[in-house]
């Protein structure tokens, strides 16, 4: 055993390290390059699949009824009649209050007679 | 003197250099601060590579800088490790021409033995191959302080080399 100082930090000189494997300088590039293309390919992705999704989505036959009676009401609301004016219609000339009664009816109440009208759809479920 | 060393000046060629130069002995000095070989080598790299892509700033004494990054990464490692199986007994982390493995083990013990600073100071100056004078400007020590750790952990590892083979014999 070496017992002066230089003897000894000599003896300790012929110890080697291990050999390490090279520096891998490449692999952090290529795996941000790798995780930069996943991000971008997830985004296509997902903005893809929505825009496909809006495109082809299709209503329920609950919502499709839902959506007719909702149109049904805007309509009416757009053609509010003065209640004045009917009153006024009516006693001047009831034939043409029938008439403007029988068109008014068929905008507000729900379509009974197509394949996918309201009363179907309901009766369906 | 202190050198101030912008890292974002560093070449990819001068980076590699460094490697070749001291990464063998990083690695160890991280199996001496309780990492097994491979995971060792990882910190290297790890290190290095944070030194290449420039994300370490202006360093003071690049060597100095590496040994305690690798320190630090070390201990951080171990940490995060601790629940895990413990590190073989055996694993060699220092090769001699002629000493045998036993030789080799009862080296790397009496290195882990050390105190923290005292091993710092052996690596640079016997591996790293820095003077004392170099180990106080990058570690910013003063000279007498580095020439005493430097003595003590001479002193603490003659006595377990000698306690060691002792045994042996």
């Amino acid at each position: 055993m070496p017992i002066d100082d230089n003897d000894l930090e000599k003896y300790l000189g012929e110890f080697q390290p291990r050999a390490v494997r090279p520096l891998e300088t490449s692999r952090p590039a290529a795996m941000a390059w790798m995780g930069r293309l996943a991000a971008a390919a997830l985004l296509l992705l997902s903005v893809g699949g929505g825009l496909w999704y809006a495109r082809h989505k299709r209503n329920t036959p609950r919502e499709e009824a839902k959506l007719a009676t909702v149109r049904v009401e805007a309509r009416v609301e757009e053609r509010r009649i003065n209640p004045i004016l009917l009153t006024k219609l009516a006693l001047e000339d009831p034939k043409r209050f029938e008439e403007q009664l029988e068109a008014e009816s068929r905008l507000v109440l729900p379509n009974l007679q197509g394949q996918q009208s309201t009363l179907r759809v309901l009766a369906k479920e | 003197m202190r050198v101030l060393v912008d890292v974002n000046k560093f070449t990819t060629d001068s980076v590699k250099a460094l490697y070749e130069k001291h990464g063998a002995a990083l690695a160890a000095y991280g199996c001496c601060c309780g990492l097994d070989s491979g995971s060792a080598e990882d910190v290297v790299q790890q290190v290095f590579l944070k030194l290449l892509q420039g994300n370490v700033g202006v360093v003071q004494a690049p060597l100095a800088y590496l040994y305690r990054a690798v320190r630090n990464a070390s201990i951080n490692q171990r940490r995060d490790r601790r629940r895990e199986a413990e590190i073989p007994e055996g694993e060699q982390w220092f090769t001699h021409a002629t000493a045998d493995r036993a030789e080799v083990l009862s080296l790397q013990n009496a290195l882990r033995e050390l105190p923290e600073e005292q091993r710092e100071t052996v690596f640079l100056r016997v591996w790293s191959g820095m003077t004392l004078q170099e180990i106080a400007e990058a570690t910013e020590t003063p000279l007498n302080t580095v020439a005493s750790r430097y003595r003590y952990a001479l002193e603490k590892l003659r006595e377990r080399l000698r306690e060691r083979s002792g045994r042996q014999g």
